[in-house]
């Protein structure tokens, strides 16, 4: 017995050791990149993730409003109080150190966005295994979405380094480039993406509005040369988007705001948010955070972006812009509906105003975080007001355009002689609360019409982090 | 009962046809000469025996040839011939010490006495008395170097063990071994199920573990039937918990007193509503969401029996505790089944088997945004709980979520099944050849129901369309272990070796459902089909699978009992790393010196036992390193939406690296074990040094990168040295019999690098105004990082003196600009890791009462004050802490940084500083219990103790928040020392009763 036993025992330790060879080899649940990339599915889905970032809650979604409107002479921060969201007020009062939230969320996802494009451009270039043309597409569209990322970054930070392709663990640390060369990267993007994007009705017939467009490249490629103050291109590309007839300005000034605004006649380049009952907050769901943070405390919002007394007496008398903009104690919302609401202002509200541009009826709105409005990143009246002020500095009829701007909401002609105060004064009505304002005062050398502004401060901290990990990155002063 | 005893008289009476003669005889204490009742008195071989009464005498029949064994707790067995005689005295010895126990170590047993080794054996017996719900819970304060901390109170909540402090930045508990079986947790072990608990402590002990064992090793022996009658033991407790602190908020006038003159300050109009503070509406919201008397009821019932060639152990329990919150609560049902047998002299087979269930509810803990503790201390006292019509009422004054009506809302239900067993075979090849074979698994499988009804309450507070979630998970481990085991002693010379293969696989799968829009809430329609959306649900899952192949060896060797060492190895190769880092090697050494074998010694009385140790030894970690991070892998849910379209997106997030391989703990330990006046008092004192290089950390990578996660690198450095003393007087002699202990550890931890370029670390972010710990190089981790006080502001010249603070005025908090630049300083505010740790127990027993009590105690480590973040705020807008009423109210009225002016639109005072950074020293007694076992005669051929339990009677600390034991936060190893009102330990009182027949 004790023989037999001691035989069984050693068969089964030999077959076993036969069957454990490649006990060892576990493949991976998820699919690997040198395996990803094997179709066009695979690619479009990539792409897609490439689109994610541009819709997270630190970016369009949070620090847009907070730098743009919030720093501004526009709005003042709001919340629950002073400490509330402590960060954008150290922002707003120029007093922010590099170890800023805000400000690092800006930095760490265009990076990712970034990566995220050249993993896109990286995965199709030269792939076989994907058709021709949706390489062609695919590769367009990310060094699209690099660019944008790019113009984010540059924007806030000045120059930033350059990152074009995947990078090794050994090319973390490079330092920065100069903002010249920044902007050269982006306008070669956006040159090489516009000329293989669809137009906009292109997409519009294939129900794919949200993708990138030649419009939209043109027209980010407008706002890189208005920001370097290159009028002459400025123009010519505005002029190429106005003539293309792709876009109109929407009559309706009001309905550009509504959910049924979302990629309007008007929409030249939309971050788009839907409502997918999906539910939570933040990145869980495709819904936006702006329309509950900007909502009034007392109407179940957040109360952030409190426009100040300074924007409401800057609207010329009988400008209907202003209550498309600005929510007073006591206006009816959405009168005559099953959505009609009063709108009240909280105590501790510290301007008596609420923002109005970006809230959503109660029947329209998602579960907390899950709003379906669109982030309206590029509006054809933009366009206009590019190409008024191309040619106010550079010689040329910048009436034409500030005026078609002007008659949309029935205001009569400008009166003003001055091309470059005319379009100042435009772009702030027009545009107001739609996170541009900060940038206009700082790149036309008005950033002392802000409390606290010195030039110095004309870009933002580099993230501490980022330079602890990096210490080839030069801090800006500020 | 009844029926029992008759069968065991009719037994009795079948042996008695073959007695030959009566024995009769008294069993005495060897020492006192005082009688023994209930000493057991057994034929050997038989099942023929008695007990003796209350004068200690005894009388039963047997022949000549037979031999009595007399045993009874505590004592020395004693075996005696009975010959020609007919009486039989009897005096037995006082079993004076552990020393011959046999301690498991692993793969093997060792005597107590050879172990060279740190290993740390839990006294079961006190263990038992000890009437704990869970057995990590028994675990506290009973082992130096073992700190037990409970995450929540909760039941079925969470515990924190760190053996020999934090070893790494990553996963720092320790490896759980059950019967062999290496397991994640010790949750689903029934405490009354447990044999023998030991704690493998330093390198030299746990090697044998490999690259699972550097955060130290609990091993766990089940119970194992007797080659005896059965016995019975039932065991049962009732008892009832509530907090044993109240959150020391304001009440209704108080708050309006101090939110109106907030309001007034900030040059606010006071709320109308507030204006009569005296005339409100008080709502105690601490009591509202407390479960007051909540009940604890424990069932448990046992045998144990056999026979020489085969015996059982065999176990029920239950276990049903409601928590002191609402809603929250924790069922366990366990049923084991353990037997072995021998069908030959060289053969041995057993089986381990458990089942389990458990169930727990829970409401929303840890975190300080919502948490139900968070917000009943935050709610305004004046808001009541229902509006008129019955319906939950929102905060007036401030948009806190009406905790009532969220833990209403609340329907969160954990269930999980677990079975564990295992089949072993030990076959003697040769004399002293042992070959043992081990086959374990465990299949879990756990699921997750939760429902959010369709509810408003107010803008803030609704749910507008219901929401049902299903998680589900599975687990499945097998292990494989195979060990050839020889002993042989050649004259002094004594030898034990053994070599091995084990083979280890985990397979996880994880799924889940979402899905909106059940019709109503009825609680018999929460399923996923009833979903209106059942079609549009969002679901997710996943696998993963993590394999492991080992090779050990150890070898024991002694000389005389004197000169002692022994040597592991062991190899591993795991799944996590790619083939060229796969095999890790994990040796150790270690010798001991029994000094006291000497002769020199042989003449000192006093000294029983002294020995020294030493050893080295290098282990490994990979729990925390998830699998499959040696490749880049995309991550699905990076969706967008095109044409209205929700897009499915996926994103490439981290880099996979393929050159991470094991973290390795290196360990140098000392130790003395050491017994005097015939070992009554004992102890031992250890000393290490455990330094854990390779350290697998997530080192954050420059944002230029791009990566979302950082990937897993091998690097960092860290340092732990530290000291242990245990001391133990016990005696046993008279009729008053006590034994006393005390356990200390010190600690002290070092972070000697963390990677290229990387200087810091920050962990626990709070509320979204920052970090509250940062990690440095130089430094003990997770130091408290933030804002130094130095007083109040009394008067306008002070603030007038300084620049580095704008926009303040008196009354307000001033912070120390340490280096005078006009800009405040951020510093280091102390650490979260005690100076030391210890506890004391006592064990009394006099005829038949005993009483037991154990002692625990922190000594020296910060905790942030969460709440106080709240409710020390100067604005008011959260209910505040009774203590600002002592809040700064003009010039000289107030200094401490704690209480500052009232000002309802403050942002100077609630920077994170060390206003919020308390003392968290305490020390708890965690038992206390007092018991009485009927004497023998009262109740026959049983043994029955009842007794009184009362657990956290008191707790003697500074602290001022709900609790100071606070383990491990909801962000991780760096997430320490942070009280975001977790979840309090309950004060227990109970009556209880073990019984054993």
């Amino acid at each position: 017995m004790k023989n037999k036993l001691l035989i069984i025992l050693l068969s089964i330790g030999v077959v076993f050791t036969q069957s454990c060879k490649d006990y060892l080899d576990t493949p991976a649940p998820d699919l690997s990149d040198a395996v990803y990339f094997s179709n066009d599915q695979a690619a479009i889905t990539a792409l897609a993730g490439a689109y994610d970032p541009m819709a997270w809650y630190g970016d369009m979604q949070l620090d847009d409003w907070a730098i743009g409107d919030v720093v501004s002479d526009d709005a003042e921060k709001g919340g629950e109080n002073e400490g509330d969201q402590p960060d954008i007020q150290a922002l707003r009062t120029f007093t922010a150190n590099a170890e800023n939230s805000v400000i690092l969320g800006r930095w760490q996802i265009r990076y990712q966005g970034i990566n995220r494009a050249n993993k896109v451009i990286e995965g199709v270039s030269d792939n076989e295994k994907i058709s021709t043309d949706v390489r062609k597409q695919v590769i367009a569209e990310a060094k699209f979405l690099r660019a944008f990322y790019m113009f984010e970054l540059v924007k806030v930070f000045g120059g930033v380094p350059i990152v074009t392709k995947v990078l090794s663990p050994s090319e973390y640390t490079a330092p920065r480039n100069t903002e010249a060369e920044c902007w050269a990267q982006i306008e070669k993007d956006l040159k090489e993406a516009a000329a293989d994007l669809p137009k906009k009705s292109e997409r519009v017939a294939n129900n794919e509005v949200g993708r990138a467009t030649w419009g939209a490249a043109k027209a980010l490629l407008t706002k890189a040369y208005v920001f370097q103050k290159k009028w002459a291109d400025a123009d010519a590309t505005a002029t190429e988007i106005i003539n293309s007839g792709e876009y109109q300005l929407d009559p309706d000034y009001g309905h550009i705001f509504t959910l049924d605004g979302d990629n309007g006649v008007e929409s030249v380049w939309d971050i788009q948010y839907g409502d997918f009952n999906i539910g939570g907050w933040d990145r869980d769901n495709e819904g936006t955070t702006v329309c509950i943070f900007t909502r009034g405390r007392d109407n179940g919002g957040w109360g952030f972006v409190c426009p100040t007394q300074n924007l409401y007496d800057a609207f010329e008398t009988g400008d209907p812009r202003r209550e498309f903009t600005i929510i007073k104690e006591g206006d009816v919302l959405w009168a005559g509906t099953d959505d009609e609401e009063e709108f009240y202002i909280d105590a501790q509200n510290p301007t008596g105003y609420n923002s109005r541009k970006h809230i959503l009826p109660a029947s329209q709105q998602g579960q907390m975080s899950e709003d379906p409005l669109n982030w309206h990143y590029i509006r054809f009246a933009e366009v206009l007001l590019w190409q008024a002020e191309a040619r106010a500095h550079n010689g040329g009829d910048w009436q034409t355009p500030l005026n078609l701007v002007r008659a949309r909401v029935g205001l009569p002609a400008t009166t003003e002689t001055d091309g470059v105060k005319a379009v100042y004064h435009e772009r702030r009505e027009e545009l107001a609360l739609e996170a541009h304002r900060y940038w206009d005062l700082v790149r036309t050398g008005r950033g002392n019409l802000m409390n606290g502004y010195t030039d110095n401060k004309r870009f933002f901290l580099i993230p501490q982090v980022e330079i602890n990990l990096n210490p080839n990155l030069e801090q800006n002063p500020y | 009962m009844q029926k029992i005893s008759l069968i065991l008289f009719f037994l009795f009476c079948t042996y008695s046809i073959y007695a030959q003669k009566e024995i009769k005889g008294i069993v005495t204490d060897a020492n006192t000469g005082e009688s023994l009742p209930g000493v057991s008195v057994l034929v050997k071989g038989t099942t023929v025996g008695t007990i003796t009464d209350l004068n200690g005498s005894y009388a039963l029949t047997a022949t000549e040839n037979d031999v009595l064994v007399f045993s009874f707790v505590g004592y020395k067995k004693q075996e005696v011939k009975v010959g020609n005689q007919e009486t039989l005295d009897v005096s037995l010895v006082v079993e004076e010490t552990g020393l011959d126990e046999i301690v498991v170590v692993g793969y093997g047993t060792q005597k107590k006495s050879d172990l060279t080794g740190s290993v740390a054996a839990v006294d079961m017996e006190e263990l038992n008395s000890r009437q704990v719900s869970t057995i990590d819970q028994a675990l506290q304060g009973q082992v130096a170097g073992v700190d037990v901390t409970v995450n929540s109170g909760t039941p079925g909540g969470g515990i924190m063990v760190r053996v020999r402090g934090i070893g790494t930045l990553n996963d720092a508990s320790p490896l759980y071994v059950v019967d062999g079986m290496m397991v994640d947790d010790i949750d689903f072990v029934n405490p009354n199920d447990i044999e023998s608990m030991q704690v493998l402590k330093d390198a030299s002990a746990t090697a044998i573990y490999g690259s699972r064992g550097s955060n130290g090793v609990v091993i766990i022996t089940t119970k194992q039937g007797t080659e005896k009658d059965a016995k019975i033991s039932f065991n049962s407790y009732y008892g009832i918990q509530n907090f044993w602190r109240a959150a020391p908020v304001a009440n209704s006038e108080q708050w309006a007193i101090l939110n109106n003159e907030a309001r007034n300050a900030a040059g606010l109009a006071p709320y109308p509503g507030l204006a009569n503070p005296s005339s409100l509406n008080y709502t105690d919201w601490f009591k509202e969401i407390s479960n007051e008397n909540a009940a604890i009821q424990s069932y448990d019932i046992g045998v144990t029996g056999g026979s020489e060639k085969s015996n059982y152990f065999v176990s029920a329990a239950y276990l049903n505790q409601e928590g002191i919150v609402q809603k929250t609560d924790f069922e366990r049902f366990s049923f084991r089944l353990n037997t072995t047998h021998k069908p030959r002299k060289w053969l041995t087979i057993g089986q381990n088997l458990t089942l389990v269930k458990t169930k727990q509810n829970s409401v929303l803990e840890e975190d300080e945004w919502n948490n139900i503790l968070i917000a009943a201390m935050n709610m305004d006292p004046v808001s009541p709980v229902y509006n008129n019509d019955g319906t939950f009422a929102p905060g007036i004054y401030n948009d806190i979520n009406n905790p009532v009506a969220q833990i209403y809302y609340t329907n969160d239900t954990y269930t999980n099944y677990r079975t564990l067993g295992n089949v072993y075979l030990d076959f003697e090849i040769l004399e002293g050849l042992h070959f043992k074979t081990n086959y374990s698994l465990e299949y879990a499988f756990g699921v997750n129901d939760g429902f959010n009804p369709e509810f408003y309450v107010s803008p803030t507070f609704q749910n507008p369309i219901s929401n049902i979630t299903k998680d589900n998970n599975s687990n499945f481990i097998n292990q494989w272990s195979n060990t050839l085991t020889y002993v042989k002693s050649f004259g002094d010379h004594n030898l034990t070796a053994m070599i091995g293969q084990e083979i280890y696989s985990q397979h996880y799968e994880w799924d889940g459902i979402s899905a909106n829009g059940i019709p109503t809430n009825d609680p018999n329609v929460r399923f996923i089909s009833n979903a209106n959306g059942a079609t549009q649900a969002v679901t997710y899952g996943s696998i993963y699978d993590v394999r492991q192949v080992s090779v050990l060896a150890r070898a024991n060797y002694d000389y005389k009992g004197k000169y002692l060492v022994t040597v592991n190895f062991r190899a591993d190769a795991s799944s996590k790393f790619s083939e060229k880092n796969r095999w890790g090697f994990f040796p150790s050494f270690s010798a001991g010196w029994r000094i006291t074998e000497e002769d020199f010694l042989s003449n000192i009385d006093w000294l029983s036992n002294l020995k020294l140790r030493a050893g080295w030894g290098q282990i490994g970690n990979q729990g925390s390193v998830p699998a499959y991070q040696n490749v880049t892998t995309a991550t699905t849910g990076q969706n967008y939406t095109w044409g209205g379209q929700l897009i499915p997106g996926a994103a490439f997030l981290s880099s996979g690296n393929d050159e991470i391989k094991w973290e390795t703990s290196t360990t140098t330990n000392i130790g003395l074990d050491f017994g005097f006046l015939n070992n009554k008092l004992e102890g031992s004192a250890e000393y290490f040094i455990k330094k854990t290089s390779d350290m697998l950390l997530q080192v954050p990578v420059p944002g230029q990168s791009g990566l979302a996660e950082a990937p897993w690198q091998n690097t960092g450095e860290m340092q732990n040295t530290g000291f242990e003393f245990s001391l133990n007087y016990r005696n046993m002699d008279n009729a008053f019999r006590y034994s006393i202990g005390a356990i200390f550890t010190t600690i002290k931890n070092e972070v000697l690098s963390l990677g290229n370029g990387n200087e810091f670390i920050d962990g626990s972010p709070f509320r979204g105004t920052g970090y509250l710990t940062r990690t440095i190089v130089g430094q003990p981790i997770a130091q408290f990082y933030g804002y130094k006080t130095d007083g109040l502001f009394q008067n306008q010249a002070e603030i007038d003196a300084q620049t580095a603070q704008t926009g303040v005025a008196p009354g307000d908090v001033r912070y120390v600009d340490a280096d005078n630049d006009g800009e405040l300083d951020l510093v280091y505010l102390g650490s979260p890791l005690p100076d030391f740790t210890y506890s004391f127990n006592a064990n009394l027993s006099y005829k038949g009462f005993d009483l037991n009590i154990v002692l625990q105690g922190v000594h020296g480590n910060k905790i942030f004050n969460g709440a106080s973040w709240f409710n020390r705020s100067s604005s008011a807008y959260w209910n505040l802490n009774v203590d600002m009423l002592n809040r700064w109210a003009g010039e000289g009225s107030q200094t401490d940084a704690r209480y500052p002016r009232m000002n309802a639109m403050d942002v100077n005072n609630s920077q994170i500083s060390d206003r919020f950074i308390e003392d968290g020293s305490y020390l708890r007694i965690k038992t206390l219990q007092l018991g009485y076992t009927l004497p023998e005669n009262l109740v026959k051929n049983m043994k029955l103790r009842v007794y009184l339990n009362a657990q956290n009677l008191f707790t003697f600390t500074k602290y001022t928040g709900l609790d100071p034991e606070i383990g491990n936060g909801m962000y991780g190893t760096l997430d320490l020392g942070v009280d975001r009102a977790f979840y309090p330990q309950a004060r227990l009182y109970s009556i209880g009763v073990n019984l054993t027949f």
